[in-house]
């Protein structure tokens, strides 16, 4: 047991690496010329100089990388291009703004995914069946800056009973305010969730109907309450529990829309800033930052999963 | 005499086979309307042109916001453009990207994948880890930093979305690929002295091909998802080219006078993806020959 | 005495799109306290689906049309009681219990197997769950599970499959059921776990006076265990009698057929096998006439022009479902029985060796960690030494995990052996590379045990079949290669026409067929045989027996037949191997081991096979093996089976006995024959 999640982590480290690698040669493969994105476009000969040296451009790829990569363990992504301040600083409250709804809307889809997923695969083939997997596919097709749009119109432009853009937290505006500000996001972000959720459970409960230990409970004499709680739905929300890491990632990717549709400073929209303005400093960052927030996620996920499921450790502690 | 009776069986069995699985494809009405829906959409966006009398980019200043009419069936944006020659283009835009992307990714990632299975080894750990590495950033952080890298024309789009969904093609042929090594019939082969290069294209990838063109289907609909979305953002498809994204982003800006602007894009999006989610459904189903009832 | 279980006029159907296919057909049977009855069949006759009916455990598209279910002759057909309803699920585990085939899957993974025995128990005696665990822990003793307090919190897939059916039993037996149906339960297991099992069984039902209902497709089971059995065909029940009664005198041409079918461990050396032509009707092809009319070999005219026929009592106790009267029963006894007087083919077995092993060793790695680290190494295979004459047929039995398929796999050179020899026609192949192996690879064959894996499904009969005369050059142009493929079909008894379908639109048995031409096209002196029959039902088994019979006479080749049933290799075989954890335990001429059977384990092997013969099998000797079977990953010291032997010394632990030669050649690794 120890030893799994020992050597997740250390896969987890190897991946980061090669992320950080990738990203930081790759990013200098940017076609615009730093210099010129930090003093603009007209510049002498000596304060191009300056600015040149002062990067550190004068040195060979490898060595800007180590040097990157040494400062970014201690957490400094050097200075942003754009915003000319250090990039920590700048990500620091965009990264728990968009962290902040992803984990809200995770905590919000699960539970209804979940009990929808559930609810369809018992009643399989009913009405509630029917109505609950014909909304859910048709939810996971609708773009999520769409969806944000049409809310907006409606609640915001039309009825008017909630605010269009913004963000903020609850103990500087109140608790009120902060709900009516997060509701119409949380609802973009939501959707594509729960319809996601459902399918997943759906389909991999009505797999654990099918198993023949379901017949042996039921042989057994259990009331079908039983069967279902103790027996299909243990076994069933396994596969589902794979999909947490998965789709935090996604959401957190995704936030970018929402955030853009209802002006939220977030990563979505730093990034997006960034790339329109060549800031390579702060777009390393972020992408690094992405991939380690749902590589945490992805081993949180197996941690669950190797509880939840004793065949993992079983099977990781036998020799193999 | 006798060759000619066993080439008709052939061609008679084979066409059964084809019989059979539009037959278990059809089966289903909501299939038949996907499909028709997926053909007219690409009908219209080869015939944009025809179709339409309007030319998506010509401005006329003063037609600008014009209710929906006989003459201007949607009516028209800001720049007085019509608003429904501009959705049938946005079509064009969106298929493209959408189909040329899985193309791209599966091309790739099958043969990176049977590239892991038959090597093995070293080739296959470096494979199988950045491809590991590749499926940990998110989806729409990897597009983006390409985009910043590569740009962003239709056909970098492409590229652009098709790169992170390589892995998932890399890890189910691969993982096909090696159950089936072991399964009797390709041990059967290999007895027989058959190399793996062989045993790899004439029995590994035939029975691996659907559960491809099941994921291949699945994944038109989710990268014009995200095409939309980037273009929506502003960093996909560039202003003046008609796609859904750039027009919803536009008609936000005037939800209050022109909301079929913003709302028109999105229902196209929308109705695209769920037909060819619909239609990807019905394929998976047809290709399955338990549902086929063959097993 | 009134009868504990009465099931009459049972009709079942499964619902497909457009309309309801009766599966099983006015079945009525029933049974009394204490006693063992056996519901025999093969696969789709509808035994399974009968015993789900009676609890009301059919799946969503199952149907009970009519019939009843009384318990106790007490006037209530619990039929009537809804699936759901709380009477029926009281019945369901507190008065019938059930264990099932797959012992693999038929227990909750994710739940300890005390908490599902516990379940019960509190579901059905109402105890309290520190007294349910108490009695949990007393049943997990009482079917012999060893150190039940601490297995207790194990997991399913912590056991054996033979401990997994144990589990099931005392989950099933804890609940005090008056009634216990095991559906095919040892059916997946070793032939001595399987006697283990069936002995216990048999045990608890004297002591506890639970009643017993094995459903099996296996004759030599019911023989040996069952009081009174049922036959099934094509959903009715079609022979019911006494055991005795139905292995004397069997009545029903099915019952005949199927007995003329099946090898036994006790036949004449020259025993023919007289197949059942053709395949059971599928369900929905089901005739209104007698459903074995098309395959019946005293049928005439007015079978298919008079209605299904019903079980009807023809001597005491004695039921058949059969138009035919005795009389026109003894007519044709004379047709019938000049098949028999068919002689089995000819074979020649000729002195020099086609394949002799000396001193093979294969071990397998143990990987741990991230970096897949070599941490050790067991032996699955250890100083395997055997010779093949050439037209010979050489069995291989032992247990599952003995490396009877390793062995195989090492002989096809799948795996390089780490030491030893592999002399194919005095050239050692063992150490050969890929590419110097190339001229070899067509001497030897292999057919494989299961025939839907080992077909490629997207490839034409026709082009698997022909695909080794491809590789192995063996054909010039199209019109040979052809030619050769016909002739192939026509060799295993398909249809050349036949060459352009896919292997799914072929039954079992042909598909079979079809592995078998293939492994004749390269043109080969050995085949290799790997439970090729094991997976088809027991009236096709015959059949490819016999083709393989017929085919060696005629080609002369040698075969390995690898099998875990016993009456078929001895049939089958010349010579019998007998391997135990990697090793050869001994080897002599079949009737000779059968006769006279020298290593302790090889006795037990042969006690656990029954003999499909109730009155031979009384006062026939049942030698329990002690234990599991253990792993060659902790294989004893010294005499691999030393921890298991009732005759074991003190000198069996520390040394491994040497394979030693009798003067008749049979030839044994154990002590007690220095």
């Amino acid at each position: 047991m120890a030893k799994y999640i020992l050597k997740r982590i250390a896969q987890t480290v190897v991946v980061i690496i090669i992320v950080a690698i990738a990203t930081f040669f790759l990013t200098s493969l940017i076609p615009s010329d730093p210099v010129y994105v930090i003093g603009g476009e007209d510049l002498t000969q000596e304060q191009y100089d300056a600015i040149y040296y002062s990067l550190g451009l004068d040195k060979p790829l490898p060595v800007r990388f180590f040097n990157w990569a040494a400062n970014a363990l201690k957490g400094d992504f050097g200075t942003s291009y754009v915003y000319h301040q250090p990039v920590w600083k700048l990500i620091g409250s965009r990264v728990t703004t968009t962290l902040y709804f992803s984990f809200l809307s995770m905590l919000i889809s699960i539970p209804i995914g979940i009990l929808f997923g559930m609810i369809t695969a018992v009643k399989r083939g009913k009405k509630a069946d029917t109505i609950i997997t014909l909304l859910a596919n048709i939810s996971s097709c609708l773009p999520q800056f769409w969806i944000g749009i049409c809310l907006l119109f409606i609640f915001g432009l039309k009825m008017r009973i909630l605010p269009t853009y913004g963000f903020d937290w609850p103990w500087k505006i109140g608790l009120g305010e902060h709900l009516k500000l997060i509701i119409m996001p949380l609802i973009c972000l939501s959707l594509g969730g729960i319809a996601s959720f459902t399918r997943q459970t759906r389909s991999s409960m009505l797999e654990v109907i099918r198993q023949d230990f379901v017949r042996t409970a039921r042989s057994k004499g259990l009331k079908e309450k039983k069967v279902i709680f103790k027996h299909i739905m243990r076994n069933g929300l396994i596969p589902v529990i794979t999909m947490f890491g998965n789709r935090l990632a996604f959401m957190i990717g995704g936030s970018m829309f929402v955030e853009n549709v209802f002006a939220i400073p977030g990563m979505g929209t730093l990034m997006l800033k960034c790339i329109n303005g060549s800031d390579l400093p702060t777009i390393q960052a972020l992408v690094l930052i992405t991939t380690a927030v749902s590589c945490v996620a992805y081993i949180l996920t197996d941690l669950l999963y190797v509880i939840v499921d004793p065949r993992i450790s079983l099977t990781s502690d036998q020799s193999n | 005499m006798n060759e000619m009776n066993k080439e008709i069986c052939k061609k008679d069995q084979r066409r059964e086979k084809a019989r059979k699985f539009i037959k278990t494809m059809f089966s289903r009405k909501m299939v038949i309307v996907a499909a028709t829906g997926v053909v007219i959409f690409i009908l219209l966006a080869i015939f944009a042109g025809i179709i339409t009398p309007y030319n998506p980019n010509t401005t006329s200043p003063y037609e600008t916001f014009q209710k929906p009419s006989a003459t201007h069936w949607l009516g028209t944006d800001d720049y007085g453009r019509d608003i429904l020659t501009r959705l049938i283009y946005g079509a064009r835009v969106s298929l493209i990207v959408g189909v040329l992307a899985v193309v791209i990714a599966c091309v790739i990632g099958v043969f990176l994948g049977l590239c892991a299975a038959y090597f093995g080894g070293i080739v296959d750990t470096v494979i199988m880890r950045l491809s590991e590495a590749l499926m940990s950033i998110p989806r729409i952080m990897v597009a983006l930093a390409l985009i910043a890298i590569i740009g962003s024309s239709i056909s970098d789009l492409a590229i652009v979305l098709a790169i992170p969904t390589i892995p998932g093609y890399i890890r189910m042929i691969r993982g096909q690929a090696l159950s089936l090594k072991t399964s009797d019939y390709v041990r059967a082969v290999e007895l027989q002295g058959a190399n793996s290069f062989y045993v790899m294209l004439k029995h590994i990838l035939p029975n691996a091909i659907s559960p491809i063109i099941v994921m291949m289907t699945q994944q038109v609909g989710s990268t014009i998802l995200m095409e939309s979305g980037l273009s929506y953002v502003g960093i996909g498809i560039s202003i003046p080219i008609a796609s859904w994204g750039t027009m919803v982003s536009n008609g936000k800006n005037y939800l209050l006078n022109q909301p079929i602007l913003a709302i028109a894009p999105g229902v196209c999006v929308a109705l695209l993806v769920i037909c060819l989610n619909v239609l990807g459904d019905g394929i998976r189903d047809a290709l399955d020959p338990r549902l086929r009832g063959e097993i | 005495m009134s009868n504990l279980l009465n099931i009459s006029g049972l009709k079942t159907g499964f619902r497909t799109e457009n309309q309801l296919i009766t599966i099983v057909d006015n079945v009525s049977l029933h049974l009394k306290r204490g006693e063992i009855i056996g519901l025999v069949g093969e696969s789709g006759s509808g035994k399974s689906v009968t015993m789900m009916s009676t609890i009301q455990l059919l799946s969503g598209s199952g149907k009970i049309m009519d019939g009843s279910v009384e318990l106790e002759d007490n006037g209530i057909n619990i039929l009537d009681y809804k699936p759901n309803s709380p009477q029926m699920q009281e019945i369901r585990g507190g008065r019938i219990g059930m264990i099932f085939q797959e012992p693999m899957t038929s227990l909750n993974p994710v739940m300890t197997i005390g908490a599902q025995i516990q379940e019960t128990i509190m579901l059905h005696l109402g105890l309290n769950s520190e007294d349910a665990k108490k009695r949990a822990i007393e049943m997990m003793k009482l079917v012999n599970i060893p150190d039940a307090e601490e297995r207790y919190n194990n997991y399913a897939q912590q056991f054996s499959g033979g401990m997994r059916q144990r589990i099931m039993i005392a989950m099933v037996l804890a609940a005090k059921p008056d009634i216990l149906i095991a559906d095919e339960a040892t059916t997946a297991l070793d032939v001595t776990t399987q006697g283990q099992l069936l002995e216990m069984i048999r045990d608890l039902s004297v002591k506890t006076g639970i009643a017993v209902i094995i459903v099996t497709h296996n004759l030599g089971i019911v023989a040996r265990y069952a009081d009174r059995i049922y036959v099934m065909y094509a959903g009715n029940i079609v022979e019911h009698t006494t055991t005795k009664e139905l292995f004397r005198d069997p009545k029903h041409p099915y019952t005949r057929g199927l007995l003329r079918a099946i090898p036994r461990l006790n036949d004449q050396k020259d025993r023919v096998l007289i197949p059942i032509d053709g395949l059971p009707p599928t369900p929905a092809e089901r005739p209104a006439y007698c459903p074995f009319y098309e395959r019946c070999l005293y049928r005439g005219e007015e079978c298919s022009q008079r209605n299904k026929p019903e079980l009807h009592e023809v001597a005491p106790g004695h039921f058949i479902a059969c138009h035919l009267t005795p009389e026109t029963v003894d007519e044709r006894k004379g047709y019938v029985e000049s098949l028999m007087q068919k002689k089995r083919p000819e074979k020649e077995i000729q002195d020099s060796n086609c394949l002799e092993v000396n001193g093979l060793v294969k071990s397998f790695d143990i990987h741990k960690g991230i970096m897949q680290r070599k941490v050790g190494s067991f032996n699955a295979l250890e100083d395997i030494s055997f010779n093949l004459r050439k037209g010979e047929t050489l069995g291989l039995v032992g247990e599952s995990g003995c490396g009877k398929t390793t062995l195989a796999r090492c002989l096809l050179r799948m795996y390089k052996p780490n030491a030893g020899e592999i002399k194919l026609f005095d050239h050692d192949i063992a150490a050969l590379t890929k590419r110097e192996l190339r001229p070899y690879r067509n001497l030897i064959s292999m057919v494989f045990q299961d025939p839907f894996s080992s077909l490629d499904p997207r490839q034409t009969a026709g082009s698997i079949v022909g695909e080794p005369l491809k590789l192995h050059k063996l054909v010039s142009g199209q019109e040979e290669y052809e030619g050769k493929v016909d002739h192939l079909f026509e060799m295993v008894g398909l249809s050349p026409l036949q060459k352009g379908r896919y292997p799914h639109e072929f039954s079992g048995g042909q598909r079979q067929r079809l592995g078998i031409a293939r492994a004749l096209a390269s043109n080969p002196e050995i085949m290799i045989l790997d439970e090729p029959i094991s997976a088809l039902d027991v009236s096709i088994q015959a059949q490819i027996i016999n083709l393989l019979e017929e085919l060696q006479s005629r080609l002369g080749l040698s075969y390995i037949f690898i099998a875990h049933d016993l009456a078929v290799v001895k049939h089958i075989s010349d010579r019998i191997l007998v391997m135990y954890l990697g090793r050869v335990m001994e080897i002599a001429d079949s009737d000779e081991l059968y006769d006279h059977p020298l290593h302790p384990y090889t006795r037990a092997l042969l006690s656990s096979v029954p003999l499909v013969d109730p009155e031979q099998e009384e006062g026939r000797p049942f030698i329990p093996l002690k234990g599991e079977v253990p792993s060659v990953l902790n294989r004893p010291k010294g005499c691999p089976f030393s921890d298991r032997c009732d005759h074991a010394s003190e000198r069996c632990t520390r040394e491994i006995p040497p394979l030693k030669t009798m003067d008749n050649g049979h030839i044994v690794a154990c002590f007690l024959y220095e």
